[in-house]
């Protein structure tokens, strides 16, 4: 190995000692702030932000991303991108209430109270079958306004009611 | 770009390391050369093989449930016997019984049948010699991948055979909360899928390396066979997609076994009774994580067959195809569309009219490339030179009916027009129009076509028309009465095919039609099957290049041998150098130098 | 036959094999933990009642959890850079080390899982926990396979140096790289659990 590459490498554990300090200083801090207890959306975005930090320095330097290949950032862009699309769709189209926290470290989601949250789509389904969807309802948490849903009613010849999806 | 001219440096002495290989080779027992073997032709032809097997498995099912759609609740005596009586008691399929059947039928054909045919088979053998490569660039994970998928086979049609209550009978999409509460078979289920995602990950990361890093010197991305492009494009959707269902995996396991709930809604009531577990879980979650792998699944299923139809089309017009910088962007494009569409498997879920909007409106963009391509694809047939070969005949059939199988899923991607649709038969047609005549049929042109490369000898024409003009008649027979089934209002995954309903009652017929063509496409199937085995001892024998092709395969020997290419090949030109102008013949290669 | 840029890069992609497999293989890692994290996401969003994870977690052990997977992955890198300078003494070193603190990881997390089996916590027992045990399961699972593979390249593994030191040297720094991601699952699964 040529002695530049020597000095190339020293200069790299230089910078790998200052990325472990400034990690373990965020370390303390995300845990400090978990301890503030502030309310969860704020919660939630500062602690985002600070693992976002952290990683973003282990992927850069330990991962040694920030000299890296075009083609590396092709493949590791769209599946940051694809990653998000999978984190925020699903929420978007099932969540139709807002958080609450309550003392004691308990949250709860509050729906509003004019209807269970669909918006459309589910009325005027030609299903000839029996609904024996007990879980049709993509909201599991009304706490105030849930019902037990319908019950499965035994079909004859003992086949399970299968649910109305494709 | 490359310098076409240069050679690519190899580590050591190729020519050298040759001789002493194929001594080395000769070493190998029967086990490391057949079965646990690390070369990409040996694993392809068992890829080939073990899917061939399963797709034959996979619709003697089928032919069974056929029986009951269109006789539903008659006898069938000797399979009364053969099965038993907790599956056909005195001969009449049990409605559970027919759930397996149809849970099973899918999971096996898209999973375990056609995606190891087409990408594990023709990926792993045609791909690096194509590319001009020796091998794959890490054979023996390749070597593991087969093992996976083995396993996984193994498991699936195991769970056939378990005393209670046999195999996964929720569907093929296993929603919960059924599937959660489901026998035990649906565990199975679950373990043989998180082999088969094994494999396929493994397989992709393999596909995709080897592409990038093996190509021969002068193969630009842009000289690539769009067969390359078309796998290529496939290996990141099965790289990126397969894994939230490897999760999704899991929690239903942890939900079955270990009694979480993170499918089990709250006060979920199941035959009467409250179910015990904590509840607050989600049965959607399920399904955004099933279909967020299972859309871009059903472009895994396409875009091999996508590839070889274009192969097999350009060597059989004698001229280049038309737009190919088209059909490469369209590729790139859909397989990136592919994964924000997949919603429109649930436009009866209840989510709002944002996000409706949003997911008819990527469906709807997702078509265009689609279209694309199989316009370039027709228009690449205008002023060609038609040999009607075997494999040509098959790729001629695939444009209409992947047309049809396209066309008829606009209105199941509006949500508008999916709410009468949705769930019913015509969905069922809509699909199998694009896999069943559409991928099976560009399969099918795929084994004509380099069957002769893999095993040296010609395919027998005659069987190939018999096998082709009876499969294209009886594929319609059985598919295009679902449209209309389907339009009639009667629902999937009816064990009487609608029977019991009053309303049903006129479109039944149809029932009948479909199922005779069933019967009968499996009769036209044996032509395919004498002649794959009856050729391997009298087929013609060929050289290096029978079809007077252009891509690099067809330079090395039929069969190549271990190494692939007796001399390391050189890229000259683009990939359909077919009618040069000036020429003595109307083709020139891509590794001839002149 | 050999396979070619197995150990060198190639030319115009300007890297060798193993590494395009190694991030290939991590993207793939990236959308099965993303799958969690949004399933975490949606259980939580549609739940009537959830805690936050300091009042049923125990927060101590994990922060020292984080901490000797942090360092862990400064003295596997540190393994790496020794080998770079063809230091094979100072590589064994700290891959030795880099293995033992995972060990010490799994320790803290058997401490942990018990004091949660103890007290009847289990994943039947409410969503949360059965996340908490789902997401934390799958990393430990991450942990050992990235230990074993590490011991291998400390132990049998390291015969390779002997007759071709750079090809060595990229396998453990693709080991390396698996090792980071595992570190930087944890680095986002530990507030998410332990903190919010």
């Amino acid at each position: 190995m040529s002695a530049s590459h020597d000095v190339d490498i020293d200069k790299h554990v230089r910078v790998y000692i200052t990325v472990f300090v400034s990690l373990m200083a965020l370390t303390v801090f995300t845990v400090w702030v978990g301890y503030q207890n502030l309310p969860i959306g704020q919660a939630v975005a500062v602690a985002l932000l600070i693992a976002s930090i952290k990683g973003g320095l282990v992927a850069s330097y330990f991962m040694h991303l920030i000299s890296e290949r075009k083609l590396i950032y092709a493949v590791l862009v769209s599946t940051v991108a694809l990653f998000a699309v999978l984190l925020v769709v699903p929420m978007l189209t099932v969540n139709d209430g807002t958080m609450v926290e309550h003392p004691g470290g308990v949250v709860h989601t509050v729906v509003p109270a004019h209807e269970g949250g669909h918006e459309g789509g589910a009325e005027g389904t030609p299903e000839a079958t029996p609904e024996a969807a007990p879980a049709a309802a993509p909201e599991s948490g009304a706490a105030p306004e849930s019902t037990p849903p319908p019950a499965a009613a035994p079909t004859p010849g003992g086949a399970q009611p299968e649910p109305s999806h494709n | 770009m490359s310098d076409p001219t240069a050679v690519a440096s190899k580590p050591h002495g190729a020519h050298e390391a040759h001789g002493a290989h194929e001594a080395y080779h000769e070493e190998l027992g029967f086990w490391r050369k057949y079965v646990f073997s690390v070369d990409h032709k040996v694993i392809g032809i068992q890829y080939a093989v073990t899917g061939l097997l399963f797709l034959l498995f996979g619709f003697s099912l089928m032919m069974l449930m056929r029986w009951q759609l269109a006789y539903p609740g008659q006898a069938v005596g000797w399979l009364g016997k053969l099965l038993g009586d907790n599956r056909m008691p005195g001969g009449v399929m049990l409605p559970e019984f027919y759930n397996e059947l149809g849970a099973m039928h899918g999971t096996i054909m898209v999973f375990l049948g056609v995606v190891p045919l087409a990408v594990g088979g023709f990926g792993n053998f045609v791909l690096p010699l194509q590319i001009g490569a020796p091998d794959m660039a890490f054979p023996k994970i390749n070597m593991m991948s087969y093992q996976c998928y083995f396993l996984g086979g193994v498991t699936m049609l195991g769970s056939f055979f378990i005393p209670a209550g046999g195999a996964a009978q929720s569907g093929w999409t296993s929603y919960p909360p059924l599937a959660n509460i489901a026998g035990s078979g649906q565990t199975w289920w679950l373990i043989g899928m998180i082999f088969l995602i094994t494999s396929s990950l493994l397989g992709s990361i393999n596909f995709i390396v080897t592409t990038i890093q093996l190509r021969a010197p002068g193969l630009t991305f842009m000289r690539f066979p769009i067969f390359v492009w078309a796998q290529f494009v496939t290996s990141f959707l099965l790289l990126l997609a397969f894994p939230p269902l490897e999760a999704a995996g899991v929690l239903q396991l942890m939900d079955r076994v270990a009694g979480s709930s993170f499918f089990m809604p709250s006060g979920l009531v199941v035959s009467g009774q409250v179910a015990a577990n904590a509840g607050g879980g989600n049965p959607l979650l399920w399904q955004h994580l099933f279909w967020f792998l299972a859309h871009p699944e059903v472009y895994v299923l396409i875009l091999p067959g996508m590839g070889i139809v274009a192969e097999v089309i350009a060597n059989n017009t004698r001229k280049p195809l038309w737009g190919y910088r088209s059909m490469v962007y369209a590729l790139g494009f859909l397989g990136f569309m592919s994964f924000i569409v997949w919603a429109h498997h649930m436009f009866m879920t209840g989510m709002g009219t944002v996000m409706s909007t949003f997911f008819q409106t990527t469906t709807m963009i997702i078509s265009i490339p689609s279209v694309v391509i199989l316009t370039a694809l027709i228009l690449s047939l205008w002023g060609g030179s038609i040999r009607f070969t075997t494999p040509m005949l098959f790729a001629l059939g695939f444009l209409p009916m992947f047309g049809i199988g396209g066309l008829t899923g606009l209105p199941l991607g509006l949500s508008v027009t999916d709410i009468p649709l949705h769930d019913t038969y015509y969905v069922i047609g809509h699909f199998h129009y694009v896999v069943a005549p559409g991928t099976l049929f560009a399969l099918m042109a795929g084994i004509y076509y380099w069957y002769p490369k893999a095993t040296g000898r010609m395919m027998n024409d005659f069987l190939g028309k018999l096998h082709f003009w009876g499969s294209f008649v009886f594929m319609n027979v059985l598919f295009m009465p679902m449209f209309f089934l389907g339009l009639a209002g009667v629902s999937r995954r009816l064990y009487d095919g609608g029977a019991s309903y009053q309303f049903a009652q006129p479109a039944l017929h149809y029932n009948v039609i479909s199922s005779w063509g069933a019967w009968m496409l499996a009769v036209a199937q044996i032509p395919f099957i004498i002649n794959f085995f009856m050729s391997l001892k009298t087929g013609r024998k060929v050289g290096a290049n029978p079809w007077d092709a252009t891509t690099l395969e067809w330079a090395a020997p039929s069969p190549p041998p271990h190494g692939n290419f007796e001399h390391p090949p050189e890229v000259y030109r683009g990939p359909y150098e077919y009618s040069v102008p000036g020429r003595q013949t109307d083709f020139q290669p891509q590794f001839e130098r002149a | 036959m050999e396979i070619p840029w197995t150990v060198e890069a190639r030319e115009d992609t300007g890297l060798n094999n193993g590494k395009i497999g190694i991030w290939l293989f991590l993207a793939s890692e990236v959308m099965l933990f993303g799958a969690l994290f949004a399933s975490y996401i949606l259980l939580r969003v549609g739940a009537s009642e959830w805690p936050r994870g300091h009042t049923i977690l125990n927060v101590p052990l994990a922060t020292f959890n984080t901490i000797v997977l942090i360092t862990s992955s400064v003295t596997m890198v540190m393994a790496w850079a020794s080998l770079m300078r063809r230091k094979f003494g100072v590589f064994r070193v700290y891959q030795a080390i880099t293995v033992l603190l995972g060990g010490v990881f799994l320790v803290v997390k058997y401490f942990e899982y018990s004091a949660k089996f103890h007290h009847g916590l289990l994943p039947h027992t409410s969503n949360f926990i059965a996340i908490y045990f789902t997401l934390t399961g799958l990393h430990m699972i991450h942990v050992i396979g990235g230990m074993a593979v590490n011991a291998y390249l400390w132990g049998p593994g390291a015969k390779l140096y002997k007759t071709n030191p750079e090809w060595f040297t990229n396998r453990v720094e693709n080991a390396g790289l698996f090792w980071h991601f595992v570190d930087l699952v944890w680095i986002f699964l530990f507030p998410t659990l332990y903190l919010l």
